[in-house]
């Protein structure tokens, strides 16, 4: 009974990573029924950031839908890893929905809300060198943020911290593909910059502004 | 009906089948008829067919058409004499004639019963007769001696303010003085120079004495002075007049005045107030008289209709800049009445606050109440639990079922508890006290870990402290920031900073950062607000620029 | 009865409408819409034979034949030649039966008792009308307009005048009146035609038999008519000139949207700007800044200065204030009889500011010193009603000009022009408007009738009827 209360002014996040890997279709890694003009590999993914977290107990299955003419374009995956590896030659946008379970559980306003990504085969980074085997990873991180959680869900996620995220990078070929916490000191540290910038700014001009007044007031006497 | 008609509109001869020429626009619809014509008749009806057409050419409508009227006899028009002003018998104005429709006997009936029909626009205005030139030349002396009278209360008022304010002078002056004779006192005291010293004071009375016999001989010259005049008397033969162009032009006065031609230069004030102040006579001498118009006859001032007339035209010279000097300054005045309001206001809920009776009621009717409520219960729990913990320490009805490195040392920390921690031990007592039982959840699991601000951001926690949620699930990237609630334009000019400042953006509403955690939101949205702030600032310098400008282009111009 | 009364009030008497102007004088009947006769005021007279001649007809050349002008400032100068000219149009075009119609005449504020005097007996005694009424002409355009409180804005041909009109009585202190209007224009073509054009020779229309067209400064190229005839007079010239300076006028002139100086000449003279003009003769001038100066010259005629002497003395500074002439006697009771007191100029009320001055003022600084001598309590609700008639203000741009000066001198007031968009409504206003005077319902009784006028005599009903 207790577990279905909300809990007020509480919001637990736990962040993902979605995105794609892709890397160039080999011949060896051809089958019989890949296309002739297929000409990359490629898997979409959803997954908690840190590799211990399990989220079963709230996701229900993550559906995947892909370009209308993949067979079954849309792909449901029922328990982790939430992911969809398919080869192709075109790049096109895939809509990833989370189900939650449903039920008084987690609340009734549960939406299951959906997620675009746009599936990336080609390098974006012209300065970058090419990998070999042309990987293209698009990786992209997010935090869902639970708002006012049951005690149910409330215990679910506190189980482990699932915050923790690390805070370097240490494998050189992972950078672009995982986040960290330095990530994010990063980021804040650039917003500062501009903070700082845009106050020096509102500094002079309101120096500025002041010296008008004084005008102004010179001038009405 | 048709057939007939038909027939006629071409001119065909009909065989005389006994059907008279008929006006009405029924007529009879025999199917017998006809039928036996020959020629042209036949072929039309062959044409026909048995039927008749189904248009009715005829208007059925009730509006008799030229047909029905032409035989009947026209309305007879008369060339009527024209007598505006007139009453039946008397003979003015000149003869002029129009033509007026209906019979003539019958008009001259009308005319004679009905008045003129535009005799009701011939308004006059009441103004009363000019009384004979006797009383005439009394109500003046009247008036003049009350006018005598009030110009001497009055110098007398400003003479008294003038007293004042030299006696004020004065005693400046005299107390000065004394402090400088006391400081040569204290020196002279020492030389033993006394006697000189109150000699000088002897005089010092005499001259007080004299300088206020010198205001009383002041006075009295005044008071024998004549009082100037300063306009031209008004004559009987220039109040007739007035009165003459009054009711010529019917009280108007800015007519009456530009049409007064006299040797006297009146302005309007000078004819409003002699005319208000003999009528206000002539009505007073009248027995019947309303003694309301009579006061309110009295009321007139012209001192003051013409400082009226003076604040007016100032207040029509104003320059754009005195006037938004004046409604910056109305809402200023408006903003400190708000604040005071909200002074008191806010003392008294503190009062209130303070007296807040201590209950120990269960707050558990609080709990799905929203806002304010929360707010006290919050209050009330916090503020009970931290009385409860002092008192039962022994008494800790939750034992911890994981067993945690931390819980020893933590019991130091207790005091330390973070908004979270409160919050959630808040919760766990209420739970207590409604179960009755001691149930293990999940919140007093966590609540034993003693977690740390630090910890609690491991788990991804986050306490908002009496902020609206939307319960449900979110994603971070799609949160709205607060700081992007403004209009699209602000938005715009948002954007374009923030592409000059290098940094990505994505077309307003749908920025995020890289890394979307709680932080780099939290900083975003802290660059935003800067960025509004410094918008709105450069919006209000540019205001001013252009004030200035035109205060100078005023300036200029002047 | 009721159906012709209920429409505006009519009620049709069929009064006569005389608005004599100094340009043109409008005859027709009141009620209509539009005067039936449009002359203009000027006639052609043959001294020998003293035959007169009026209307259009007076443009056909003959010899011996004097154009002269029978007003002047809107008011009669040349009696004999006004009762000829009103009782040629009274019997051959509108076929007036003298002892059956009323008739209304207009005139200036500006007119001197004497003068008024003059027109009460003559339309009394020579034509024997038995009704007659005198409405001032800033009267009859309000109420053309229908606003009872205007400020009335009349550019004619020799004057501007501004009057405010209060409850539809025209106020007289506080009128003001100019020179700076239509013929001033012409006079300033005139003298261009000196300065810039110096060899140019304005033939006249009757001359020019068949033309080429050429450009200034090439020499015209035309033939001339063979059966003119002989001793065309001077003042026919003169006046044919003129008729070509209207055209010009209506034709080129274009007010400038702000005063003309050294920064925005230049747009003005540029070629766009410019337009041309194809004289009688053939031969087509050009101007450019020119036509923005001319109409210019009427806002600010300090800047404008004649080079030939005998126009600039015409046009002394005016600083626009009417000295009226009014040698009213003032009407006494009979039993009392006192001295006459003649009052003499009455100069217009000190305004509250106290500032006189002293210069000449253009048309916007005119109707600002008009509107700050009028009452404050009245202010609002004139300036809100300026209404701009007369010939003149049809030049494009005028009203748009006045209207922004007059809101940036007066930030104050609301300021609200009103100018009929119909170009020949503007010019006969003063004449539409004493039509609708004269066939109101309630005007019946104001008409002062020729037995009044035995009775009391002339002055008696000027001072007590047209007041």
């Amino acid at each position: 009974m207790s577990s279905s209360r909300r809990i007020k002014n509480v919001s637990i996040s736990v962040p993902i990573l979605y995105g794609n890997h892709a890397e160039k279709l080999t011949d060896d890694k051809r089958t019989a029924i890949t296309p002739p003009d297929h000409t990359h590999e490629w898997t979409v993914f959803l997954k908690p950031v840190l590799d211990g977290v399990d989220l079963t107990p709230l996701i229900k299955r993550v559906t995947f839908k892909l370009h209308e003419t993949y067979d079954t374009p849309v792909r449901s995956i029922e328990s982790p890893p939430y992911q969809v590896t398919e080869t192709g030659w075109g790049e096109f946008e895939i809509i990833i929905k989370i189900h939650f379970h449903p039920g008084s559980e987690l609340g009734i306003n549960e939406k299951n809300f959906q997620i675009f990504h746009g599936l990336k085969l080609h390098p974006f980074n012209p300065k970058a060198p090419p990998r070999e085997n042309g990987e293209v990873h698009s990786v992209l991180y997010d935090e869902l943020i639970f708002q006012e959680p049951t005690e149910a869900t409330f215990e679910i996620l506190t189980r482990k911290p699932f915050n923790l995220l690390p805070e370097t990078i240490e494998d050189e070929e992972k950078k672009d593909q995982e986040f960290s916490r330095g990530d994010e000191s990063d980021e804040l540290a650039r917003l500062d910059v501009f903070i700082h910038k845009i106050k020096q700014e509102i500094e002079t001009q309101k120096n500025k502004y002041q010296d008008l007044e004084q005008e102004k007031i010179a001038l009405l006497q | 009906m048709s057939a007939n008609d038909v027939l006629d509109v071409l001119n065909i001869q009909r065989d005389t089948s006994g059907q008279p020429a008929k006006k009405k626009a029924k007529t009879s619809n025999d199917g017998t008829t006809g039928l036996r014509q020959s020629g042209m008749a036949r072929e039309l009806y062959n044409l026909l067919g048995p039927n008749t057409p189904p248009v009715n050419l005829q208007n059925t409508a009730n509006n008799t058409g030229i047909k029905d009227k032409w035989k009947t006899k026209a309305t007879p028009w008369t060339l009527q004499e024209f007598r505006p002003t007139a009453e039946p018998g008397k003979e003015e104005g000149v003869k002029l004639y129009h033509w007026v429709r209906g019979a003539k006997e019958l008009l001259q009936q009308e005319s004679l019963k009905q008045p003129y029909f535009f005799k009701k626009f011939n308004t006059n205005v009441d103004i009363p007769e000019l009384v004979d030139e006797k009383t005439y030349d009394k109500f003046m002396v009247e008036i003049k001696e009350h006018v005598k009278e009030e110009k001497k209360i009055q110098r007398q008022k400003e003479k008294q303010l003038e007293k004042e304010r030299k006696a004020k002078e004065k005693k400046e002056k005299q107390r000065q003085e004394r402090l400088e004779k006391e400081k040569l006192k204290a020196k002279e005291a020492k030389e033993g120079k006394k006697k000189e010293v109150k000699e000088e004071e002897e005089e010092d009375e005499q001259d007080e004495k004299e300088d206020d016999e010198e205001e009383e001989d002041e006075e009295e010259d005044d008071d024998d002075e004549e009082i100037e005049d300063n306009e031209p008397e008004w004559t009987y033969e220039e109040t007739a007049y007035l009165f003459d162009l009054c009711k010529a032009f019917e009280l108007k006065w800015h007519i009456i005045h530009d049409r007064y031609h006299h040797e006297n230069e009146r302005s309007q004030e000078d004819l409003k107030e002699q005319f208000y102040r003999i009528c206000k006579y002539i009505y007073a001498n009248d027995t019947n008289g309303n003694p309301t118009l009579i006061e309110g006859l009295g009321a007139f001032s012209k001192i003051k209709e013409t400082e009226r007339k003076q604040y007016l035209e100032r207040l029509l010279r104003r320059t754009p800049a005195e006037i938004a000097e004046e409604e910056s300054l109305v809402i200023e005045a408006r903003r400190f009445e708000l604040a005071a309001k909200k002074m008191l206001v806010e003392r008294s809920n503190l009062l209130t606050l303070l007296d807040y009776p201590q209950s120990s009621q269960s707050v558990s009717q609080y709990q799905s109440s929203q806002g304010i409520a929360n707010l006290y219960s919050n209050l009330m729990i916090m503020d009970k639990n931290q009385k409860k913990r002092q008192q039962s320490t022994a008494v800790d009805p939750i034992p911890p079922p994981i067993p945690l490195a931390a819980s020893s040392s933590s019991r130091k920390e207790r005091s330390f508890q973070t908004h979270l921690q409160q919050y959630l031990t808040g919760l766990v007592k209420q739970n207590q006290q409604q179960n009755g039982k001691h149930e293990m959840s999940a919140v007093q699991a966590l609540l034993t870990k003693r977690l740390s601000v630090k910890d609690e951001e491991a788990y991804g926690l986050h306490y908002h402290n009496n902020e609206k949620l939307t319960p449900g699930v979110v994603l971070r990237s799609s949160q709205r920031l607060h700081g992007l609630q403004q209009r699209q334009s602000v938005l715009k000019s948002v954007n374009t900073i923030l592409e000059e400042l290098d940094m990505a953006t994505a077309a307003g509403t749908s920025w995020k950062p890289v890394m979307p955690t709680r932080k780099t939101m939290a900083k975003y949205d802290e660059l935003l607000r800067s960025v509004i702030t410094l918008l709105d600032l450069k919006r209000g310098r540019d205001k001013l620029e252009s004030e200035i400008q035109l205060i100078r282009s005023q300036k200029g111009l002047e | 009865m009721a159906s012709t009364s209920n429409v505006y009030g009519g009620d049709e008497i069929n009064a006569i409408v005389l608005d004599p102007g100094s340009l043109n004088t409008r005859i027709g009947y009141a009620g209509d819409d539009f005067p039936k006769v449009i002359t203009p005021s000027y006639y052609a007279y043959e001294p020998t034979t003293k035959k007169s001649i009026f209307g259009d007809g007076i443009n056909v050349p003959r010899s011996n034949y004097e154009i002269k002008p029978i007003m002047k400032d809107s008011v009669v100068s040349d009696w004999d030649a006004a009762i000829n000219q009103y009782t040629h149009y009274f019997e051959n075009d509108l076929k007036i039966d003298y002892k059956e119609q009323p008739i209304l005449i207009t005139e200036p504020i500006w007119t001197s008792t004497s003068e008024r005097k003059t027109v009460v007996e003559n339309f009394y005694e020579h034509f024997e009308f038995p009704a007659l009424y005198l409405a001032r002409a800033p009267t009859c355009i309000s109420f053309q307009q229908g606003r009872p409180n205007c400020l009335v804005v009349d550019i004619g041909h020799n004057t501007v005048s501004v009057t405010p009109v209060i409850d539809g009585i025209s106020l007289i202190k506080n009128s003001l009146r100019t020179h700076y209007s239509g013929e001033y224009l012409s006079d300033q073509l005139k003298d261009l035609f000196l300065t810039k054009f110096p060899n140019l020779t304005l033939d006249n229309k009757f001359k020019i038999r068949s033309k080429e067209s050429t450009k200034y400064p090439d020499q015209p190229k035309f033939t001339v008519r063979d059966n003119i005839p002989e001793n065309i007079t001077q003042s026919f010239e003169d006046y044919q000139q003129e008729l070509i300076f209207h055209e010009m006028k209506e034709t080129l002139l274009e007010v400038p949207e702000k005063l003309i100086s050294e920064e925005n000449s230049e747009y003005y003279s540029k070629d766009g700007q410019k337009r041309l003009f194809e004289l009688p003769n053939g031969q087509s001038i050009e101007l450019g800044i020119e036509r923005f100066e001319l109409a210019d010259s009427i806002f600010d005629p300090v800047n404008y200065h004649f080079t030939n002497k005998q126009l600039s003395d015409k046009y002394s500074t005016e600083t626009g204030n009417l000295v009226i002439d009014t040698t009213q006697e003032d009407y006494r009771p009979l039993k009392r009889a006192r001295k006459v007191e003649s009052n003499n100029s009455t100069p217009p009320p000190s305004s509250p500011s106290k500032e006189i001055i002293d210069e000449t003022r253009g048309l916007t600084q005119l109707i600002s010193h008009a509107l700050s001598t009028i009452d404050i309590d009245l202010r609002a609700s004139v300036a809100h009603n300026i209404i701009i008639t007369g010939g003149v203000s049809l030049i494009p741009q005028l009203t748009e000009r006045l209207y922004n000066e007059l809101t940036a001198l007066n930030p104050g007031l609301k300021i609200r022009l009103h100018a009929v968009g119909n170009s020949s409504e503007r010019v006969n206003q003063a004449w539409i408007g004493g039509s609708v005077l004269s066939s109101l319902g309630t005007f019946h009784q104001m008409w002062v009738t020729k037995e009044e006028y035995e009775e009391a005599g002339a002055d008696r009903i000027l001072n007590q009827r047209f007041r």
